[in-house]
């Protein structure tokens, strides 16, 4: 009779999902500001895989955020492929390595984008009002979430009697592909937590019987260099 | 098993350092091509200049209108499209206490309706009379590079004094406006002071916006 197979589902269904946020993430953003009302004089796309922007529907793209959006997918696809591969294998003697590589990535993905999120839009303002010894800028620079209206300083037109002030309504939301690498990121967490009970329940064979079985599989020893 | 864990390190390294080299070299002779987006160097090569930003910048006459031009056509502005709009005809309802404004106006934007969902100003008389709130009765849109006339209702919360000024039986000498508040497409203008309103001829529908304050 054949042993069950051990699978980790929750690495599978992890590793599955960051797939789908990649390739979801090309056309949909994770955090998206519009500046104006309807469909926005511009809008600011943020997404670790394609932060573009777009004002009056001309897109524009950072080249060095376009290079590190790049490197950033290929590295999340990777760790999606390496964590399910994983799942499917995880009571292998290399699997811990590929638990490590999985599930850690869509968590520091999330950490590393909110935190650049929260650096521009509440640290950076403090810092240049601090710097200038005014309060022309406003904290946080829009909210994370919500709508709101948004004064250009009066002293920008040089003020007189006319007093013209001109407001900017802005809107931000974040999109259904940052709740999925949330949910990705959870299940990576639950794949890390039920690894310790797959292990434990399943018996990993002797490198002594491994190597008279199989001894093809099994390269000899190599001395270290 | 170390094998593994050097190969998954040699991965994320390469996937992290490759874009960023293979923009640097693409980029090593245009450094700023590092940070300005592409797409903003093709609107000012596509005027024919090579020196960048700058040379926009110190362009004069012509040339650099049609620069300019170009480079609006590309954001979706219709550089011919920034017209004056012009009164057509402004004609009262009393039964409804509605003021409408026949407008012929032209839409700049090529892809972008207008949306002006506010539009209020108080005018008041500089002989001391109550001040006059005029505002718009419902939200008015402007189709994407639509040039046409198109009806701008707006009601007062003195419908007489409305009626007045447009039958021309209350002078408009001197008719003072204020707090302007304009909202087209989210963005909001608001000027406390933008001048005085006054009549040419005598027809009702002669009115022009003197605007000496700015």
């Amino acid at each position: 009779m054949q042993p069950k197979k051990a699978v980790n589902w929750f690495a599978l269904a992890s590793g599955a999902l960051m797939l789908i946020v990649v390739a979801l993430s090309i056309f949909t953003p994770w955090w998206k500001l519009q500046i104006g009302n309807g469909s926005g004089l511009v809008t600011i796309n943020a997404n670790p895989f394609y932060t573009n922007f777009n004002v009056l529907r001309l897109n524009f793209v950072v080249p060095v955020l376009f290079a590190l959006n790049i490197g950033t997918m290929v590295l999340f696809a990777v760790s999606g492929v390496v964590f399910i591969i994983y799942a499917v294998m995880p009571a292998k003697r290399y699997s811990k390595h590929l638990l490590s590589y999985g599930w850690k990535r869509p968590l520091y993905t999330l950490i590393v984008f909110m935190a650049v999120l929260m650096l521009i839009l509440y640290v950076a303002p403090h810092v240049i009002n601090a710097m200038s010894h005014t309060s022309v800028i406003p904290v946080p620079l829009v909210p994370i979430i919500g709508s709101s209206k948004i004064q250009i300083p009066s002293n920008i037109f040089g003020g007189g009697s006319n007093s013209v002030q001109i407001g900017v309504t802005m809107n931000s939301t974040f999109e259904y592909t940052f709740y999925l690498a949330v949910v990705a990121a959870a299940l990576g967490i639950v794949a890390r937590i039920y690894h310790r009970r797959i292990v434990s329940n399943v018996i990993i064979p002797a490198p002594a019987a491994v190597t008279t079985s199989a001894p093809v599989s099994t390269p000899s020893p190599q001395p270290l260099q | 098993m170390d094998k593994v864990k050097w190969s998954l390190r040699a991965i994320t390294v390469c996937c992290i350092l490759i874009p960023l080299l293979v923009l640097g070299y693409s980029c090593r002779d245009n450094l700023p091509g590092l940070v300005v987006p592409p797409q903003l160097q093709s609107l000012i090569t596509q005027n024919g200049q090579t020196g960048g930003v700058q040379s926009l910048i110190t362009q004069s006459g012509q040339s650099n209108s049609n620069a300019l031009n170009s480079t609006l056509a590309l954001l979706g502005i219709d550089p011919n499209g920034f017209q004056t709009p012009q009164l057509e005809n402004i004609t009262f309802d009393s039964s409804t206490d509605i003021a409408t404004l026949t407008v012929n106006v032209t839409n700049p934007l090529t892809d972008q309706s207008l949306d002006v969902s506010n539009f209020s100003l108080t005018v008041a008389y500089s002989n001391g009379a109550q001040p006059v709130n005029i505002q718009l009765a419902e939200p008015i849109t402007i189709a994407a590079n639509q040039t046409g006339i198109i009806s701008i209702p707006l009601t007062s919360s003195n419908p007489q004094v409305l009626q007045g000024i447009i039958n021309g039986t209350q002078s408009v000498s001197n008719l003072q406006v204020s707090n302007l508040y304009v909202d087209v497409n989210g963005i909001i203008l608001q000027i406390s002071n933008p001048g005085s309103l006054t009549q040419s001829g005598n027809g009702n529908n002669n009115n022009s916006n003197n605007n000496n304050g700015s």
